[in-house]
């Protein structure tokens, strides 16, 4: 069912864990459905220095969740942005139908990652000014 | 490898399979309403010795055994056709929400079709409430269907209470014994309940072979058109070398080996609870299968468990939502009231004759290391069961228009 790659990711999935002092975390799930996400950025000069994240669920969304944090790390925030679902899915060689929406969680785990960074650090800018 | 997956389904014992070739070559006719030639007749005595041998194992006549191709169907047959035949008593139903689909799904549809349903919650360990079940008896209640043990958390439910209830009020009385045939004993004259399923291939007899046992007197009406066999309540050419396996299989079961199966399975329960933490059986302690340990398994989820012990050689199942198709979780686990994210975690280990404590060992050598590799990168820690912040519902559509 699922491709050589998943099954590669699921067997040594890359960038598990947490960041105590994070610049950046996305909270991305649902009980009900299985799936749970904390993805976690460090942001240095405009990059991504350092990635981690915490998946509770399937072989899916764990494998989803590592090529996520790899296809992102040492990327520029706005490269990062760039980053979706279908890029992660690719780059596992597909998922099957019904386990598509495990790498929508990822994608969007970034995303709320990055926003989150984006939201602190405007922040920092208007306390400033 | 292990194979801890038999109330999913068991491998087919070679003695089965033995006994079933016969009725591949040289035994090939059908059993034949007509008197046939000699193909025929010996066909019919195999089917009719299977007959003999399956009704003796639940003290039955033979004229009260249906073959029939399944779980399923015996159920449809049995809930349908009971339900239909009984009109005149009522248009009242009783089930509980751990039934199988197939009980589950035709008593729904019945209810479409203008009868009257009420399904019977369980309690935590899956047990329905006997006084409950009586206080939802009416005048116009024509059926029951209670299943005898439940296939994920094993639980067994009190069917001798409930068949002496039902047979006080002339109500219809069906179980399915998929799961417990043969593991657990079931005197018909002793019970007096009307209708009971059962199966072949969970006891290493083939898949696509099962019965219903129809006590005399209970009308049940046949739910396929057809010919006139197995007294016109099951039209079509029988299933009969699977109906031979199916008598093979239940003539092989071993006067020790439910006692056998309690032992493996006491033994799975010790191991665990010295290896494994922050987890909890499912299904009743004691009235449960011999065969059937059932957890849920904290902070981590079902398939991933499953996919890395199966790559370890071990088969086990799991009722998380992730592991189905349908991404539906096990309806079983939310009936007793487990909230979904513990629910994802659930394993369930289900043994045969062919099991042994090395196997188990091992399995719980493989499970050990799966668990904590997992649990190292799970957002969940110990005690939690939902994320600090929960997040947002992501988009579950496989294929979206957005800006992809």
């Amino acid at each position: 069912m699922y491709t050589d790659k998943v099954m590669e990711q699921f067997k040594n999935p890359q960038n598990m864990g947490r960041i105590e002092d994070a610049d950046g975390v996305g909270t991305v799930g649902n009980p009900v459905c299985g799936d749970m996400l904390r993805l976690f950025i460090k942001v240095k000069d405009g990059r991504i220095e350092d990635i981690k994240v915490e998946t509770f669920g399937c072989v899916a969304a764990i494998a989803t969740s590592s090529m996520t944090t790899q296809m992102a790390k040492g990327k520029t925030i706005e490269e990062a942005k760039t980053i979706t679902r279908k890029m992660v899915a690719e780059a596992l060689d597909g998922l099957p139908p019904h386990k598509m929406h495990c790498s929508n969680l990822a994608a969007e785990a970034l995303q709320k990652a990055i926003e989150d960074y984006e939201s602190r650090t405007q922040g920092k800018k208007k306390e400033k000014n | 490898m292990a194979f801890l997956d038999n109330a999913g389904s068991t491998r087919v014992d070679e003695r089965v399979i033995e006994a079933m070739l016969p009725y591949f070559r040289e035994s090939h006719g059908t059993a034949g309403m007509e008197l046939g030639h000699s193909r025929d007749v010996a066909a019919m005595r195999g089917l009719e010795n299977a007959r003999k041998t399956i009704a003796e194992s639940l003290n039955a006549d033979p004229l009260t055994i249906v073959f029939t191709s399944g779980q399923t169907e015996s159920n449809n047959l049995a809930v349908r056709g009971a339900a239909l035949a009984n009109q005149d008593h009522g248009k009242h139903i009783i089930t509980s929400s751990v039934e199988v689909m197939s009980v589950l799904q035709t008593c729904k549809a019945l209810e479409k079709e203008g009868f009257e349903l009420d399904i019977l919650d369980v309690d935590e360990y899956g047990l329905i409430d006997v006084s409950q079940l009586k206080k939802r008896i009416r005048k116009d209640t024509s059926l029951v269907s209670i299943q005898h043990a439940n296939g994920e958390i094993g639980t067994v439910q009190p069917i001798e209470e409930i068949a002496k209830i039902t047979s006080s009020r002339g109500i219809v009385f069906h179980s399915d014994a998929t799961q417990s045939y043969m593991k657990i004993p079931i005197d018909t004259q002793a019970i007096p309940l009307s209708l009971l399923t059962i199966d072949a291939h969970l006891i290493h007899g083939p898949k696509g072979i099962g019965a219903l046992f129809v006590r005399k007197g209970t009308r049940v009406q046949r739910i396929t058109e057809g010919g006139d066999e197995e007294r016109r309540l099951r039209p079509g050419v029988q299933n009969i070398p699977g109906a031979v396996g199916f008598a093979k299989a239940v003539q092989i079961w071993s006067k020790t080996e439910s006692q056998n199966l309690l032992s493996l399975r006491q033994y799975v329960e010790k191991r665990m609870s010295d290896a494994l933490v922050d987890y909890r059986i499912t299904g009743h302690p004691v009235k449960r299968l011999p065969n059937l340990f059932s957890m849920v398994v904290e902070q981590i989820e079902g398939e991933s468990m499953l996919v890395q012990l199966d790559m370890d050689g071990f088969a086990i199942s799991t009722g998380s939502a992730c592991s189905s198709k349908t991404l539906q979780g096990s309806h079983v686990l939310k009936a007793i009231g487990l909230p979904p994210e513990i629910a994802h975690g659930s394993v369930r280990v289900s043994l045969s004759r062919f099991n042994t404590k090395e196997e188990i060992d091992a399995f719980v050598e493989a499970l050990v290391p799966t668990v904590n590799r997992l649990r190292e990168f799970s957002p969940l820690k110990r005690g939690e069961y939902f994320m600090a912040e929960s997040g947002s519902d992501h988009d579950h559509e496989e294929d979206s228009s957005e800006n992809d």
